[in-house]
């Protein structure tokens, strides 16, 4: 039965020092732990510059007006509310337990694909509350479904938890139409994480064009089983897609395990290209692989987190 | 090689079997398993790779072999091959089943005792080491092998169950003795018998030397000698031990009948004998016996015809067998004789004192009131070809024409006269006309010559001058007398009487007098015979020991003898059965001596179990090869980086 904390304590601790980048420049609200690359209003000095006519008089530096004789303005980061919002695929595809046993490859199984996104959703959650910023968690399978708003800090986050620990699988994926139906909801840019399986790839394609053309700042985090990399049984199999219903017999052989891998590669770095031609960015979270060490290292190598 | 726990054809088949299950759990395409998936679009997009395999084969002929080779060890292994040539350690048993009569006994409350042979051989055989050697014999008037010595555990049961009790005496020592020349010469040898250990005196004192003379074996090749009683002794049983029969000679058609009947139990007991002839009961007599004793029982009554004689006593008792006893009673009939004479007063006193024999006198001419069986003519001219059995007396005046014939050929050759008085000199003691006859006193006045013909005997002479000629004729005995009757004094001496019966019986055939019934085991009869048939209708062998036949009774009961002169019926019945109980010492009272050793070092199993290991790693590689080249093969040169390293 699985822990009801998705995140254990250690963790969140250690999130405090991780912060969540924006690629895009994203107009938020003013008054978040977020760093924002404008230059206004704010409580940290950015650099002086001369002054014009009509700038704010009260920025001069006049102790730099002494030791210079000229007049300098001095300019302050702005801190801006961005908001993060998670989408979370809730179809059935993503509740997928890993295939029991060593696989060939000698990784180890993994936890389920579903528990995995939700730590990934959490932690997404979590950073945004620790910033200040707006977490909203939105479960979509064919469309989207009631989501969560949080706000107001971390103290705001144990909500988050137990609305993540209440969701369960159903349905058939629809990326498109979710995010079609995201875009209508939440019409503010801001920072929008997928955790999905994106096996529609169609889909895919055409909701991270959606999502570029709205200005949001896109993050696809592609999660899967080592098994669904790689197939841990061989012999005859009858396989059944736990969406469509559709069956198909198959002589699983380590020639044929080999051959999927690379199909199922080659998918994925598509996805990469497809993320990153629309300016979003790409990760593989492999549920072998502990949640904390693919937030803090992976997620740091794709630029997600820092 | 030995092939001790199982047999070569047993192992071929096993090893075939598992060697079957090998290839096919090779070969095997298991069931597909169910599994759902959610990423079915990427097995889509191989499928060239992941068809599934129609054509079965076999991934690693290399491995299949090794495990092929593994199996045929470890059944070689199973069945405890031992290297030929070498001594076996097993004993050699000889196992004596008592198969007599006794064996049939039925003690009330207790189980019939063959049944307790059985079950005493069966634990016997359980019980022997695994590779001893059993000979099987059934020990009755005859000691005959049901199985020769075999290590077959299942044969020797299976001979044990087929073994039946019969009709005969147990001859217990010569069962020994066979017994003791099967395991002559074997180290280790057994002889085991098993049965009730009834003996009469003659067996108890060959058993004594059949002892003393295994002692005088050397110790390594000496058998141990076991015996296994089976029932309490006494048992409450009576048996018909004697049936005989003889005619009354002065009245042909009444028997006098003989029965001995003994009682083997240790109580007196009253017994009821009856008498019948076929299914008709006679007479019912009542028997007091007392314990350990037999009583005789007569009876006498008429019956000419033949049948089955058949005495039987009652109440049952523990063994049925003895109970019943048969003769075969020949039929009587008198011989039909007709005299042809003018003066009947020599030939009807001869005929008056003979039962067998009813004449009827007819003067010459004379035509009988039926065929008679023989014809006698006194001093009546034969007929030219007679069509009956004859005995001719020449009349007076043949006999003067034929002596002044013979004095006329005797005159123109030079001899003197015939004499005329002739006194027998000589009668042929070969034929049964004449055999018993020896007089000297016999005197012819005249008698004529007789021409012998190449195929007639001369029965009597008066030295070298036949008077008497047994001839055939025409398929037709005739004895002709070269003399008339009154010219004699043949009809006054005591042997005339003896001269007609013997020519009427060789005529006729001989009555039997006795009605006397064999006993089973060896058994002797007169007379030629082509086949015999036991009582249950089966042919049995026979020998021939000159005039008669021999063969080995192992039945009661009637028994058919068919010869060239048609068939007769021998009845044998049981014989006086052995009383006397086998007093075994108490070495024969012990148990077999125990199994010796086998040596380790002869066995090869665990040199095929040690070889197996070869295979069996042999195995092991070529599988692990197989699973790492598929491993190499499947495994991409260069995978695309994860992201999550």
């Amino acid at each position: 039965m699985a822990s009801p904390l998705l995140l254990d304590r250690d963790f969140l601790r250690t999130l405090e020092e991780v912060t969540l980048l924006c690629r895009k420049d994203l107009s938020g609200t003013i008054g978040s732990d977020h760093r924002s690359r404008n230059h206004g209003p704010g409580l940290e000095f950015a650099d002086y510059r001369r002054y014009s006519f009509g700038d704010d008089p009260r920025f001069l530096d006049w102790s730099a007006y002494l030791r210079l004789g000229k007049l300098f303005l001095k300019i302050y980061q702005t801190e801006e509310h961005i908001p993060v919002r998670v989408l979370i695929d809730t179809s059935r595809s993503m509740d997928c337990e890993p295939e029991s046993g060593e696989p060939e490859s000698g990784e180890p199984a993994g936890e389920p694909k579903f528990r995995y996104a939700q730590r990934l959703a959490a932690t997404f959650a979590y950073l945004a509350l620790l910033r200040l910023d707006t977490a909203v968690v939105i479960p979509f399978a064919e469309s989207i479904r009631k989501p969560l708003v949080a706000a107001g800090g971390r103290e705001r986050f144990w909500p988050v938890m137990e609305f993540l620990n209440g969701l369960g699988c159903g349905g058939r994926t629809d990326l498109l139409a979710s995010v079609k139906q995201f875009l209508r909801q939440f019409t503010g840019k801001g920072v929008a994480v997928i955790l999905s399986d994106f096996f529609d790839e169609e889909g895919a394609r055409r909701a991270v064009e959606m999502l570029r053309f709205a200005g949001h700042d896109f993050v696809l985090l592609h999660v899967h089983t080592p098994d669904e990399q790689r197939p841990a049984s061989y012999g005859e199999l009858i396989l059944e897609d736990v969406e469509t219903g559709e069956r198909r017999r198959v002589h699983s052989s380590p020639e044929a395990a080999a051959a999927y891998e690379r199909a199922f590669l080659e998918y994925c770095g598509r996805l990469e290209r497809l993320a990153a031609r629309n300016g979003g960015r790409y990760g593989r979270a492999l549920t072998s692989v502990p949640y904390q060490d693919f937030v803090l290292r992976g997620l740091r190598g794709d630029r997600v987190v820092e | 090689m030995n092939w001790l726990a199982i047999s070569p054809l047993e192992a071929a088949l096993i090893w075939s079997a598992l060697a079957a299950a090998a290839v096919w759990l090779y070969l095997r395409h298991p069931r597909p398993r169910p599994k759902r998936v959610s990423t079915l679009r990427f097995w889509r997009s191989i499928e060239g790779s992941s068809r599934p395999r129609r054509k079965r084969r076999i991934g690693e002929p290399w491995a299949l072999l090794a495990q092929v080779l593994f199996l045929l060890l470890i059944v070689l292994a199973l069945a405890d091959l031992r290297p030929a040539g070498q001594d076996f350690e097993g004993r050699y048993v000889a196992l004596l089943l008592d198969s007599s009569a006794w064996s049939q006994s039925r003690p009330a409350g207790q189980a019939p005792w063959i049944e307790r042979i059985r079950g005493e051989a069966d634990d016997f055989v359980d019980r022997l080491a695994f590779g001893d050697h059993v000979l099987i014999v059934s020990a009755d008037a005859d000691a005959s092998p049901l199985v020769s010595f075999t290590a077959d555990r299942a044969a020797m049961h299976k001979a044990i169950a087929a073994f039946r009790a019969s009709d005969t005496a147990a001859d217990l020592p010569r069962a020994l003795e066979l017994a003791r020349a099967a395991v002559a010469g074997k180290r280790r040898a057994a002889i085991v018998y098993i049965g009730p250990g009834l003996l009469d005196e003659p067996q108890a004192r060959r058993i004594e030397q059949f002892r003393r003379d295994l002692q005088q074996a050397p110790p390594a090749f000496r058998p141990q000698l076991l015996v296994r009683r089976v029932g309490d002794w006494p048992v409450e049983n009576r048996g018909i031990t004697r049936l005989a029969l003889r005619r009354d000679t002065a009245r042909p058609d009444r028997w006098r009948l003989l029965a001995q009947v003994h009682n083997y139990g240790r109580r007196a007991a009253d017994t009821t004998l009856t008498i019948s002839i076929d299914g008709r009961v006679l007479e019912r007599q009542t028997l007091r016996l007392a314990a350990g004793q037999g009583q005789p029982a007569h009876s006498e009554f008429t019956w000419a015809d033949g049948g089955l004689l058949e005495a039987e006593i009652s109440p049952p008792d523990a063994l049925a067998a003895d109970n019943r006893a048969l003769a075969h009673l020949p039929v009587f009939r008198p011989v039909h004789a007709a005299v042809f004479t003018r003066d009947p007063k020599i030939l009807k006193p001869v005929f008056a004192t003979n039962p067998y024999v009813v004449t009827e006198f007819l003067p010459p001419g004379g035509r009988p009131a039926a065929v008679p069986q023989v014809a006698i003519y006194d001093a009546v001219p034969p007929p030219p070809d007679p069509d009956t059995d004859s005995i001719v007396f020449l009349p007076a005046g043949a006999v003067a024409d034929k002596r002044r014939g013979a004095a006329g050929a005797a005159k123109r050759a030079g001899r003197g006269q015939p004499a005329a008085e002739m006194r027998l000199t000589a009668w042929n003691p070969r034929h049964p006309v004449t055999r018993w006859l020896r007089t000297r006193d016999v005197s012819v006045t005249a008698a004529a010559p007789l021409a012998i013909g190449a195929r007639d005997v001369v029965l009597a002479w008066s030295d070298s001058v036949p008077l008497l000629v047994a001839r055939q004729q025409n398929g037709h005995k005739q004895v002709l007398a070269a003399f008339d009757l009154r010219q004699s004094n043949l009809p006054f001496q005591p042997a005339f009487p003896l001269l007609m019966a013997a020519a009427i019986e060789w005529m006729t055939g001989a009555v039997e007098e006795m009605a006397d019934a064999g006993t089973t085991g060896e058994v002797r009869v007169a007379g030629p015979a082509s086949r015999v048939f036991a009582p249950s209708g089966a042919e049995i062998s026979f020998a021939r020991a000159g005039d008669q036949l021999q063969l080995l009774a192992f039945q009661a009961g009637l028994y058919r003898i068919a010869g060239p002169e048609g068939e007769f019926k021998l009845a044998v019945n049981l014989p006086p059965l052995p009383a006397q109980r086998w007093l075994a010492t108490s070495d024969e009272s012990s148990e077999l001596q125990a199994a010796p050793p086998i040596s380790p070092a002869r066995r090869l199993w665990p040199l095929f179990v040690l070889l197996a290991l070869v295979p069996l790693w042999a195995e092991w590689h070529f599988a692990e090869k197989l699973r790492v080249k598929s491993y190499e093969l499947a495994t991409p040169p260069s995978s695309p980086p994860t992201h999550n390293s």
